[in-house]
């Protein structure tokens, strides 16, 4: 089986219908990055450079309707420009899942669309962040101009120290709800502590933060039509947030073969390995995993695209299935991206661990990244209680 | 088995060895509590462990496969594999130079089958050395041309030797130019012409000095010179090579996956934060915690067990070496091939899997839980075990093992 050079297997660059500027594009970036990872990867250097290029060029705008000044991307092309990235790095490709994953202004507003939000978004390309814990540990006391005051720390935020705005969660003071909102992440009371020094994920810059009196404006308080009070995260949170995720593992899984490949082509000459039945089994039986995962993944999505099309009349169980299939892929990818960033180094001798090559970044990534709630072992059990007494994951908040 | 703290590790490896009380055990799990306090601090400043390898020789332990009428301890090689697991367990780094050290200084009596090297024996450990290897021929041709006065002159390069700039002897394997046949020799690794490199940068056992070797018109004496004392012409590895080295690795293997599991579970101890299973259950009453844990123990046991099984069977083979078949020889490689290759697999899938239990705050570099997973698939590298697996299949299929090239030609 041949992996081409700028193509996963079985991975076509654009589909018909897809927005010109999206996978297409995302690989032109990941070209561009991949010279520069390995070293700004140890350093542990936040991506700024490559995240100027991805606020250029547009890809970051590829999730807004078109309608409103974005690129008109389905969830299908959002995930497929995260396998692209993380296939580089997944510090890239997970700052953009976080990115596409947080833009959830729509979600609450599926009459409207948040049309507001949206061209404010896509004339200024932001890139999002969140900060969206457990909601008990962010106090928002409302104000006379309908805005908000809020206060609180989180100790893990991927996103704000590298975006430009960030989706906030934080409970009411007043009554039993919350409230989400988005503010610019330099906004005055924001307070990042820094010390990243994790396993993975190196460059993402994620730290606890705190917002001490942080002032959010009527105006930047994220309109809700959905006809409910805001108990539980939005609709099409877990979803996009599994199929984002998963996406991460995914990239990093190809990430991993395709730097192992390489490797065993420059050996070729000198240890004859790239024509070896026994090394290429091993690699053959996870290309065949890292395929079948990003099938699924463009299941998922799909899914998750009709879904979001008919999101004025979905029905909950309609919603939930949806849900379900998407945590059903991240928990596989998860598992994937781990077995693959590990057993692809038995295809290779002692060069493989040279830091030089740079394999065990990919496997790093992944193991870090998918311990994010649900793990897989919780993972197992949400879908367990699916299958056996019917009960989908609804997000309800511990107001 | 005992997975209760306060219970003497050694249990955890079997609590009788060849002496008969212990001692040896008993020294090699102080030594590991020892590395283990100050292996992530090591590690991070990249301070080779030259005080600990010092203590390893000061407590006898890098004797004790020595026969013991020629001043070693007179152990087997399950009391080295029981040594090894128990010193990995602290630091693989260091468990891994004192397997390579064990099966390095005991290729000189593979090679001396009758005679048992016994002159090299006596001087290893009159001197507490500790062995490095240069063991292959075949890669950067190392050529030996004879000297004249029985001695050779040696020039090579060769990659990834393990442990030479920490050793105090090493054995040398090279293509005589006189005839079809290996030159074996020992000599000291500071002999001028030797010089290990520092390119050492690789994923784990960071600690292990696998550096480049080069040979440059290096001057071996007659009595460096280890003949060969087998019928036919040695021409590859010496016969039992492979049923000596895996053992070995199998042992660092299992000791760094208890360390793994050890340091989750003692983490999961001091917390209250429910982590997998319903709100409010600790982690370590969660059904998850116990199932993960339980089954990676589960695995490790019977890897473990394997381990002990092959080392007895290899040393049963080398006591009757002269009556071995090839293909008993055979056989007792593919058992030792079989053992590595699942203790391999079960530490490849445990470091990882630890991650589940603990989280993301004990994935922080300075807990470096990290450790474990990189020396065990550094380690794996050694030899790919995708075609280690195919040749113990081919044992089975064809009652050969055919696991090593002939290097002379």
């Amino acid at each position: 089986m041949t992996i081409q050079a700028e193509r996963t297997a079985g991975t076509p660059a654009q589909a018909p219908g897809d927005a010109p500027a999206g996978v297409a594009l995302a690989q032109a970036l990941a070209r561009e990055f991949r010279p520069h990872v390995l070293e700004r990867e140890r350093r542990g250097d936040p991506p700024y450079e490559e995240l100027a290029r991805i606020r250029e060029t547009g890809l970051v705008n590829l999730h807004i309707p078109v309608a409103y000044g974005g690129g008109g991307g389905n969830w299908r092309q959002l995930a497929r420009v995260v396998v692209e990235l993380s296939r580089a790095d997944p510090n890239i490709g997970g700052l953009l899942a976080y990115h596409y994953h947080n833009f959830i202004a729509p979600f609450w507003d599926p009459y409207f669309d948040a049309a507001d939000i949206q061209r404010k978004s896509a004339a200024n390309r932001w890139l999002w962040g969140h900060i969206t814990g457990p909601v008990g540990a962010f106090k928002a006391v409302p104000q006379p101009d309908g805005g908000f005051v809020v206060s609180g720390t989180k100790p893990q935020n991927t996103g704000p120290a590298t975006g430009d705005v960030t989706v906030l969660l934080a409970q009411r003071t007043d009554r039993r709800e919350a409230v989400y909102a988005y503010v610019p992440t330099d906004r005055k009371g924001i307070v990042y502590h820094g010390g990243w020094d994790h396993l993975g994920l190196r460059r993402t810059a994620t730290q606890p933060i705190t917002f001490d009196g942080v002032v959010v404006h009527p105006d930047e308080v994220l309109p809700n039509t959905t006809g409910r009070p805001i108990k539980s995260m939005p609709r099409f949170y877990y979803a996009t947030g599994s199929l984002a995720f998963g996406a991460i593992y995914v990239g990093a899984a190809w990430g991993a073969l395709e730097t192992a490949r390489a490797l065993l082509r420059s050996q070729q000459k000198t240890t004859g390995t790239a024509a070896d039945p026994r090394v290429l089994a091993v690699l053959g039986e996870l290309v065949g995993k890292a395929t079948a995962l990003l099938d699924l993944q463009d299941e998922a999505a799909r899914r998750l695209d009709q879904a979001y099309a008919r999101r004025r009349t979905l029905t909950d169980d309609e919603h939930d299935a949806v849900g379900m299939h998407a945590e059903a892929f991240r928990g596989l990818a998860a598992r994937g991206g781990i077995e693959i960033g590990n057993r692809v180094y038995d295809a290779l001798g002692p060069a493989g661990a040279d830091r030089a090559a740079g394999l065990d970044r990919y496997w790093r990534d992944v193991r870090i990244h998918s311990l994010h709630p649900p793990s897989y072992p919780q993972s197992d059990i949400l879908l367990g209680d699916w299958a056996v007494n019917g009960q989908p994951v609804r997000l309800v908040l511990p107001l | 088995m005992t997975v209760t703290e306060e219970a003497p590790a050694f249990q955890e490896y079997g609590d009788t060895d060849t002496r008969g009380d212990g001692e040896w055990l008993r020294t090699a799990r102080r030594l590991s509590d020892e590395f283990e306090a100050t292996a992530i601090e090591r590690e991070q400043r990249e301070e080779a462990p030259v005080a600990e390898l010092a203590t390893l020789r000061e407590t006898g332990l890098v004797n004790l496969l020595i026969r013991k009428d020629l001043g070693g301890g007179g152990g087997s090689l399950a009391d080295a594999v029981r040594v090894v697991a128990e010193i990995s367990k602290g630091d693989a780094a260091i468990g891994a130079l004192l397997a390579f050290h064990y099966y390095v200084s005991f290729v000189p009596r593979l090679w001396d089958f009758r005679g048992d090297a016994a002159e090299i024996q006596r001087r290893s450990a009159a001197g507490n050395w500790l062995w490095a290897n240069v063991h292959q021929p075949g890669v950067g041709k190392f050529i030996a041309r004879p000297a004249g006065d029985g001695g050779f002159v040696i020039n090579g390069t060769k990659r990834w030797a393990t442990g030479g700039p920490l050793a105090d002897v090493t054995d040398v394997i090279a293509q005589r130019t006189d005839r079809r046949e290996l030159l074996f020799a020992v000599l000291p690794t500071d002999r001028e012409g030797v010089s290990w490199r520092d390119d050492w940068d690789h994923l784990g056992l960071r600690l292990t000095a696998t550096v480049t070797v080069d040979f440059t018109d290096v001057v071996i004496g007659p009595d460096e010179v280890i003949a060969s004392t087998h019928d036919a012409p040695q021409d590859r590895f010496p016969p039992l090579y492979t049923a000596f080295v895996l053992p070995l690795y199998s042992a660092v293997f299992v000791g760094a996956t208890r360390a793994a599991l050890t340091r989750t579970r003692d983490y999961l101890r001091g917390r209250t934060r429910p982590r997998l299973a319903a709100a409010g259950v600790a982690p370590v009453d969660d059904p998850l915690t116990q199932r993960l844990l339980g089954h990676h123990l589960a695995e490790l046991e019977v890897g473990q067990e394997f381990t002990y099984s092959v080392a007895d069977r290899v040393w049963e083979a080398w006591g009757n070496r002269l009556a071995l078949t090839d293909r008993d020889r055979g056989e007792l490689a593919a058992y030792a091939g079989a053992a590595r290759r699942l203790t391999a697999d079960v530490a490849l899938e445990a470091t990882p899997d630890v991650y589940e239990l603990t989280g993301t705050w004990a994935a922080i570099n300075s807990y470096g839980l990290d450790r474990h997973w990189r020396d065990v698939r550094t380690l794996s590298l050694h030899d790919s075990l995708a075609q280690s697996l195919a040749g113990i299949g081919d044992f089975y299929v064809n009652d050969a093992f055919r696991d090593f090239p002939r290097f002379a030609v």
